[in-house]
């Protein structure tokens, strides 16, 4: 049997005090596309938090491995350098540092980790041409500040040029298919599309079965109260656009 | 030009990196201060009487004044008689060539990483370098010479062009101004001096570094610059000193002179000894710059002040010609027990005169950081419009910023706006960059850079980077 | 600062001291070593950094007597009043003027009286006169050594009183300069609602100098509504001190509005004591003549997550002059301020002058803080674009400058005030609108 490319053990895990993951299970294997749905305050966000190693996060139990090796102790950077990739909810600005500035530096650091050698300018960009194309993300945003002034599809469409840049070997898209517009969502699901590779593996967040319409997952898992209560194919995710929520609830509450 | 950045890589290298003392020969006057060592050292520069007579009078008017003591930082009684006002290197360099010059001495320029040698074959920068008090090498000089421009040591130009320097000696900052521009105009012992004819673009950034190397000596040095009318220039001033338990005074003047739609641009990358991490040590930098602006002309200040214990100077523009522009940009990075009192002044006293001010103020540790700036619209400046903005980042929760802008407006058609903000690197901010893949540090680094960004890009391309490099190399374990 | 200046006050406080009635033993005390700290400190000078925009020739150039007490009428008070149901206290002079008070039926909890009254039988007043404000500055040492009455307003726990508290402060016309220093204590017990007005009145010519110490405290969840209203004469010099602490979840709103008075002096400071308090400071300037305002803020944010709020507006016509300078503190610990300062100043003539210094004085990382100042004439493409629409151009230049005015005395949550100053600024600056 192969090594899952990511397998959650039992995770428990706390913010604030306040546990929200209470002893959650999945295992993902490289090529797979795993979709997570859930309510609000499921614990969506707050898992893919605590495989990226946010420092407000607390791992109270369980245990997370990435290629048969526990991540918990590594720093965020180690993790990203280790070829996990997180698309955010809310993507940050940072004001004053160019888009390709940060992105080359970004990949630069990873390569040097990994023990590639830096990328020269000339090549970067030859890089950077490429994956625009694949996002159709505008040019002119490539050289404002990170996402400063950005709109909203285009602060998403950005977090997947970013993805496409540094070619992880885990994406975990976190709800980034809410508040876009239709067309805005076709370009990103046709980005990750592109993207998707026999060595790579996705873990979508969302709220909407829309998103899955347009990228196709191989597995659904419904997240209540902090575990993951029923997994299947994705007929499991039409059925939830159909039924709502409340059917996995009683599910769970009488199991 | 990449080469360039290597020969003054060494502003930017980790730690205190310019704290070794270099053994040179000095000729120096016993500590103390009275009329007879402000006329030794006019002596020994064999100056002309007029200029004996000036110092004389700055001395005599400093001995009526009283130390200022508003300012926000305070610091221990400075005892006057105890500084060596004047240490030269023995071997006065009047040389014509590089080969001629003190082995040693060079070799402190490499370290300095102002190699002369490199600078003169790559970079296109003219340098003068000034050494405790005395202005050892100017390059450059035959070619600037050949447009009519005057680049050399202060007591060069009292010598060959004492018409100039009597003419615009003291007429922006006059010998009266404050407390240390007093005691500077009293003491000087050298510095720089350069003049560009009327309608002549300066070709090359000129560039002069500043180090203190005696122990116990203050250095006074004087800069004057003179652009006539039409005339551009760039001019570049870094500065370094040892590391020395004993707090060292750094009190200069600069004059710019800025005639008939002239335009000067000066920048300055401020490194010198900041203390050890207790606070011990480190330069005192009280400065006093102005630049004077006549009609149409441009004044630009930029400058990254990272290093001394305790900074205390505002680069200022007197907008006395109309349609005259003032610009002031400033970065400020202040971490351990540094303290910085800093900003700008802005007189506007023509009619359709203008001002920016953007400054940026970093403060990390226990280190405390003020902006001062003074927007004066006189009541003749109709048409006058200001704008400020000075936002302050806070890193760590000992560390303080202070943000007092004075605005005095006289007159009603004058437009005055100032923006000021202070908040702390966001949490998420640094945990989507090492989300990317870099490290904490780099992080903050570069959140730092893209924050002073809008002042970093006002430097000369070659500054420009090795400011961030700089900055960069300050935050080093200042987070987490 | 000189010591010839104390020497003017020397006479003042021992005519005072002659012509007061008996005290308790501790009032006659604080007076001694206020007047002491007074001696000390002198008037300050434009080399004062603090004063450095506001001269105090006019207060040092005189030899004041204590205003004596004098009888005005209602009618010569009724354009200064705000509502027929306000609780109000007067002081003519400095002295309590019973015949002119409106003092209904209060509810229980509620303390509405002169502090002389208040001496013997009050057992908190001796614990709170001079305990906030703190007579280290010269002027609030000067008002210790010399106040001969003031309000004293007192409420209980829990107590909501939608009616303001008016206390009206009136000097009267006389031959020779006169002085009066008066005390203001506003004391709100836990979750109190309170209302307050000060106005200061001047009805004469005659050189006058008015010193006025508020003492403003809010404890747990109370909130205060407070303002000061200057309607001084032309030939008074006013300098205020206006103390303010604020106690956890407490909220204090203190505005200032001036109208009158030759050269006046404000001080605020409030300190945010505990954790959650709020203040928000605002005030007008509105001069004409050769009138010359001065209002200096500071807010201290003590401990976490205080909230500070600062709108200062001028508008300044003929040969009149603003002066700012508002500070925010945040001292170290007090993580989660957010604090806002803004200063505002129009000009109206070539002659009128303003001079400003916001300033942000933070000790700690965990803050959101911002201050802003513009000074300069009205927007000419607002003007453009009334005329455009019909409006003559001096009609348009009234309706912007109504409206830049009108933004701080829409904030004020007491009514009557409100509705008072909204009319009175439309006379001033939309009245042409007919014509």
């Amino acid at each position: 049997m192969t090594t899952p490319l990511l397998e959650i053990r039992d995770l428990h895990a706390s913010v604030d005090g306040t546990e929200i993951l209470h002893g959650l299970s999945l295992s993902i294997n490289a090529g797979e596309v795993h979709a997570i749905m859930g309510t609000n305050g499921s614990g969506k966000s707050t898992l893919t938090k605590v495989i990226a190693g946010h420092p407000d996060y607390e791992v109270t139990g369980g245990d997370v491995l990435f290629k048969g090796r526990s991540i918990l102790q590594d720093e965020p950077e180690e993790r990203a350098c280790a070829g996990i990739f997180l698309a955010f909810q809310y993507p940050v600005e940072v004001p004053g540092v160019s888009n390709l500035y940060f992105l080359r530096s970004a990949l630069n650091a990873q390569r040097k980790s990994r023990g590639e050698a830096e990328l020269s300018g000339a090549e970067f960009l030859a890089l950077v041409k490429e994956k625009a194309k694949l996002v159709d993300i505008d040019q002119a945003l490539l050289n404002r500040s990170v996402n400063e002034g950005f709109s909203g599809g285009e602060k998403k469409r950005n977090e997947i040029f970013q993805l496409a840049m540094l070619a992880p070997t885990l994406a975990i898209l976190d709800e980034t298919d809410s508040g876009l517009d239709i067309d805005a969502l076709k370009t990103v699901a046709a980005g990750v599309n592109s993207l998707r590779s026999p060595e790579r593996a996705f873990l979508l967040v969302t709220h909407y079965q829309r998103l899955l319409n347009y990228i196709e997952p191989d597995f659904v898992h419904v997240l209540l109260d902090g575990r993951v209560v029923k997994s299947g194919g994705k007929q499991l995710a039409l059925e939830l656009e159909d039924k709502g929520y409340a059917w996995i609830e009683e599910e769970a509450a009488s199991a | 030009m990449p080469d360039t950045n290597e020969s003054i890589e060494a502003l930017a290298q980790q730690e205190y990196k310019h704290g070794w003392v270099s053994h040179v020969d000095a000729d120096q006057l016993p500590p103390g201060l009275n009329e007879d060592i402000v006329h030794a050292i006019s002596a020994k520069k064999h100056e002309p009487e007029w200029l004996t007579e000036w110092r004389l009078r700055a001395f005599r008017h400093w001995l009526t004044m009283r130390e200022p003591e508003w300012q926000k930082p305070k610091y221990p009684k400075i005892d006057y008689q105890g500084i060596i006002y004047y240490s030269a290197p023995k071997k006065k360099p009047e040389v014509s060539s590089l080969d001629e010059v003190d082995p040693e001495l060079l070799e402190t320029f490499e370290k300095l990483g102002i190699s002369l040698d490199e600078q003169k074959r790559l970079s296109g920068v003219a340098v003068d370098a000034v050494f405790d008090s005395v202005s050892v090498k100017t390059t450059f000089r035959e070619e600037l010479s050949k447009q009519g421009i005057i680049f050399c040591s202060f007591s060069e130009a009292v010598t060959d062009h004492p018409e100039l320097v009597k003419k615009y000696l003291g007429s922006v900052v006059p010998y009266t101004d404050n407390y240390f521009a007093t005691l500077n105009s009293a003491v000087f012992s050298d510095g720089s001096f350069c003049y560009i004819p009327p309608g002549v673009r300066c070709p090359m950034e000129l560039s002069t570094y500043f180090r203190i190397n005696s122990a116990g000596t203050g250095q006074f040095e004087r800069t004057l610059l003179i652009a006539d009318e039409g005339a551009y220039v760039s001019y570049l001033e870094g500065c370094t000193a040892p590391q020395r338990d004993e707090n060292q005074l750094h009190a200069a003047v600069v004059e710019l002179v800025a005639l008939k739609g002239a335009h000067i641009k000066y920048s300055t990358v401020q490194n010198w000894y900041p203390g050890d991490k207790d606070g011990k040590g480190g330069v005192y930098n009280f400065v006093t710059k102005r630049g004077m602006a006549s009609e149409n002309a441009k004044i630009s200040w930029t400058q990254v002040e990272t290093g001394s214990a305790i900074t205390w100077k505002y680069p200022s523009c007197v907008l006395k010609g109309d349609n005259s522009v003032g610009e002031f940009y400033s970065v400020a990075l202040t971490r351990d027990r540094q303290m910085a009192d800093t900003g700008t002044k802005m007189i506007h006293i023509g009619k359709n005169t203008k001002s920016t001010i953007v400054s940026k103020g970093i403060s990390a540790g226990h280190a405390d950081q003020t902006y001062r700036g003074l927007v004066k619209i006189m009541k003749g400046a109709t048409g006058a419009r200001n704008y400020s903005v000075c936002d302050s980042l806070l890193i760590g929760g000992t560390c303080g910023a202070h943000t007092t802008p004075y605005i005095e407006s006289a007159n009603p058609t004058a437009v005055v706006e100032h923006e000021a903000s202070t908040s702390k690197i966001s949490d998420d901010q640094i945990f989507f960059l090492r989300q990317r893949g870099l490290s904490e540090e780099d992080a903050v680094s570069m959140i730092v850079n893209g924050f002073c960004k809008d002042v970093l890009s006002e430097l000369p391309m070659e500054f420009a980077v090795e400011a961030q490099k700089l900055l960069g190399v300050k935050l080093e374990g200042a987070v987490g | 600062m000189t010591a010839t200046t104390e020497n003017g006050f020397a006479p003042t406080y021992a005519a005072l001291r002659k012509a007061l009635p008996q005290e308790p033993g501790w009032l006659s005390e604080l007076r001694e070593e206020a007047f002491e700290n007074f001696r000390a400190l002198g008037l300050p000078t434009v080399k004062h950094e603090e004063w450095r925009w506001t001269s105090l020739k006019s207060i040092a150039g005189n030899q004041w007597a204590p205003a004596a007490p004098a009888r005005i009428s209602e009618a010569d008070l009724k354009p200064y009043l705000l509502a027929d149901d306000e609780i109000r206290l007067v002081f003519v002079n400095g002295h309590f003027a019973e015949n002119l008070c409106k003092l209904p039926p209060l509810p229980e909890g509620l303390v509405v009286q002169p502090i002389s009254r208040m001496l013997d039988s009050e057992e908190a007043l001796q614990l709170k006169l001079g305990r906030y404000a703190a007579y280290t500055s010269p002027f609030t040492a000067l008002n210790t050594a010399l106040f001969t009455d003031g309000a004293y307003i007192r409420a209980g726990n829990g107590l909501a009183l939608e009616t303001p508290v008016h206390v009206l402060y009136v000097s009267t016309d006389g031959n020779g300069p006169a002085e009066s220093s008066t005390r203001t204590l506003v004391f709100a017990g836990e979750s109190v609602e309170l209302r307050v007005v000060e106005s200061f009145v001047g009805l004469g010519s005659a050189p006058r100098f008015v010193n006025s110490v508020s003492e403003i405290v809010a404890k747990g969840n109370a909130k205060i509504r407070h303002a000061k209203l200057l309607r001084e004469g032309d030939a008074t010099s006013h300098v205020g001190h206006n103390e303010v602490h604020v106690e956890r979840d407490a909220s204090v709103t203190s505005h200032c509005i001036c109208l009158g008075a030759g050269l006046a002096r404000n001080d605020v400071h409030a300190v945010l004591a505990a954790e959650g308090a709020e203040c928000v400071l605002n005030g007008l300037v509105l001069g004409r003549g050769s009138q010359h305002f001065d209002n200096h803020i500071e807010v201290d944010h003590v401990r976490p997550h205080g909230r500070s709020r600062q709108l200062y507006r001028a508008v300044v016509d003929d040969k009149s002059r603003s002066v700012f300078s508002g500070k925010v503190i945040v001292r170290p610990g007090a993580n989660g301020t957010d604090a806002q300062q803004q200063n505002n100043n129009l000009l109206l003539s070539d002659d009128a002058k303003v001079d400003t210094k916001p300033q942000l004085e933070i000790y700690t990382d965990d803050v959101k803080c911002s201050h802003g100042a513009t000074s300069g004439q009205l927007d000419r493409d607002a003007i453009f674009f009334l005329r455009s629409r019909g409006l003559n151009e001096q009609t348009a230049r009234n309706l912007l400058t109504y409206a830049f005015a009108n933004d701080v005395i829409e904030q004020i949550r007491i009514e009557p005030l409100k509705q008072a100053l909204e009319a009175q600024l439309a006379e001033r600056f939309h009245g042409l609108l007919d014509g």
